[in-house]
């Protein structure tokens, strides 16, 4: 009986143990510039790349996660959007750089809402523009022959009615 | 503009060596940015590299996301697909309609309603069925009845003067190429050579000049039902 009773309560024991860890566990993200940022469980249940990586290995221990391709000014910035439950005005303050990369990120870490929002900004930003603007602002080199262009152009005529102002 | 240009350089550096993020090296990423854009836009983004070029040209499922901005069906689908695809929907039905109704922004962000989307789901059925009979290959011209279309404004043909019974008969006329099509069922009557689509408020006499064309599809949708 008594044996049983102590049995009872290492387990008993051993799940409180387990919660308490659950619950602090926190999640360590290693920018490309070598900056560690530590960020609650919570946070990165968004960004689903991370997220299944989890569920994968299933440790106990606190998890590192390098992101190679994330600099710290970046994350930081995606934090700040996420805390600001991603506020239109936000992402208005947003560089196009910054907007650039962090569409990137998104797309990496699949994160549906950011990613939504940051590819709908880059589409406003090239609605109505013409194709100068456009290989422009990504730094496209056209690749196309003069004759190529001349031949595309003449199919597309009908896109360049009422294009802004360069 | 060169100095700042470089300065700006020199600040980069200076902050930290970030992978620079090139477009054409994110296909999944661009094809999201192509989505969100408007037709001519899109139009637009065909002309600025190979790469763009050929995404709009392959990618039909950017051509859907733009004819169906404005509408919540899915069931279409299917159909529209059975009938050339979205690009062509967009490029022979859907932006000569909306150019029609003007460029304002109102036009273009407002959702359509059912009577627009079926309209213009007929008018793709008539291009369809046209093409059908002059063995064309499909491009992104409008078939011969559809060129009012494209016209210049001037001559205003009143789109929405189109009586239900026409429209419904040419939804009528969609479905079934689509079920004929799914059935493998052959279309072996002859295309009608003096079928003309034209609008206004005088269409349905003229409309019913063409009753022949009822009746062979009546015709045909019953010998199809018989066989089923």
């Amino acid at each position: 009986m008594g044996e049983r009773g102590e049995e009872w309560e290492a387990v008993m024991l051993r799940k409180a143990e387990e919660e308490e860890s659950k619950a602090v566990k926190k999640v360590k993200l290693v920018t490309s510039d070598g900056v560690t940022m530590e960020v609650e469980i919570s946070t990165v249940k968004e960004m689903e790349t991370i997220q299944a990586f989890m569920n994968a290995t299933d440790t106990d221990n606190s998890i590192i996660f390098p992101l190679p391709k994330v600099s710290s000014h970046i994350l930081s910035r995606i934090m700040e959007l996420m805390s600001g439950e991603y506020d239109q005005e936000l992402v208005k303050r947003l560089s196009h750089e910054e907007l650039k990369e962090i569409c990137m990120v998104a797309n990496y870490l699949n994160m549906k809402t950011l990613l939504h929002l940051t590819a709908s900004a880059i589409a406003n930003l090239i609605q109505n523009k013409s194709v100068e603007f456009v290989r422009h602002f990504f730094n496209i080199i056209n690749d196309f022959t003069p004759e190529e262009e001349v031949q595309l152009r003449k199919t597309h005529e009908w896109a360049f009615e009422g294009v802004d102002e360069d | 503009m060169v100095l700042g240009r470089m300065v700006q350089e020199q600040h980069r550096g200076e902050q930290e060596k970030r992978p620079r993020f090139f477009i054409n090296d994110n296909i999944d990423i661009l094809r999201e940015i192509l989505k969100r854009l408007d037709g001519p836009s899109l139009g637009v983004a065909a002309c600025v590299c190979r790469l763009w070029c050929s995404l709009t040209r392959n990618d039909d499922s950017l051509w859907e996301h733009l004819c169906f901005r404005h509408v919540s069906t899915a069931s279409v689908r299917a159909v529209v697909v059975a009938l050339g695809g979205y690009k062509r929907l967009y490029m022979v039905c859907v932006r000569p309609v909306l150019s029609r109704l003007g460029e304002s922004e109102r036009v273009r962000k407002r959702v359509w309603t059912r009577h627009e989307v079926q309209l213009s789901l007929s008018l793709f059925c008539i291009d369809s069925y046209e093409r059908l009979g002059s063995g064309r290959i499909a491009s992104d011209a409008s078939a011969s009845s559809l060129m009012f279309l494209c016209n210049t404004i001037n001559q205003r043909p009143h789109l929405y003067h189109l009586p239900h019974t026409t429209v419904s008969i040419q939804i009528g006329f969609c479905v079934f190429l689509f079920l004929a099509q799914q059935a493998r069922f052959t279309l072996n009557f002859a295309p009608i050579p003096n079928y003309t689509w034209r609008s206004g408020s005088s269409s349905t006499p003229h409309y019913r000049s063409n009753l022949n064309m009822e009746t062979r599809l009546y015709m045909i949708s019953e010998k199809m039902l018989g066989g089923s």
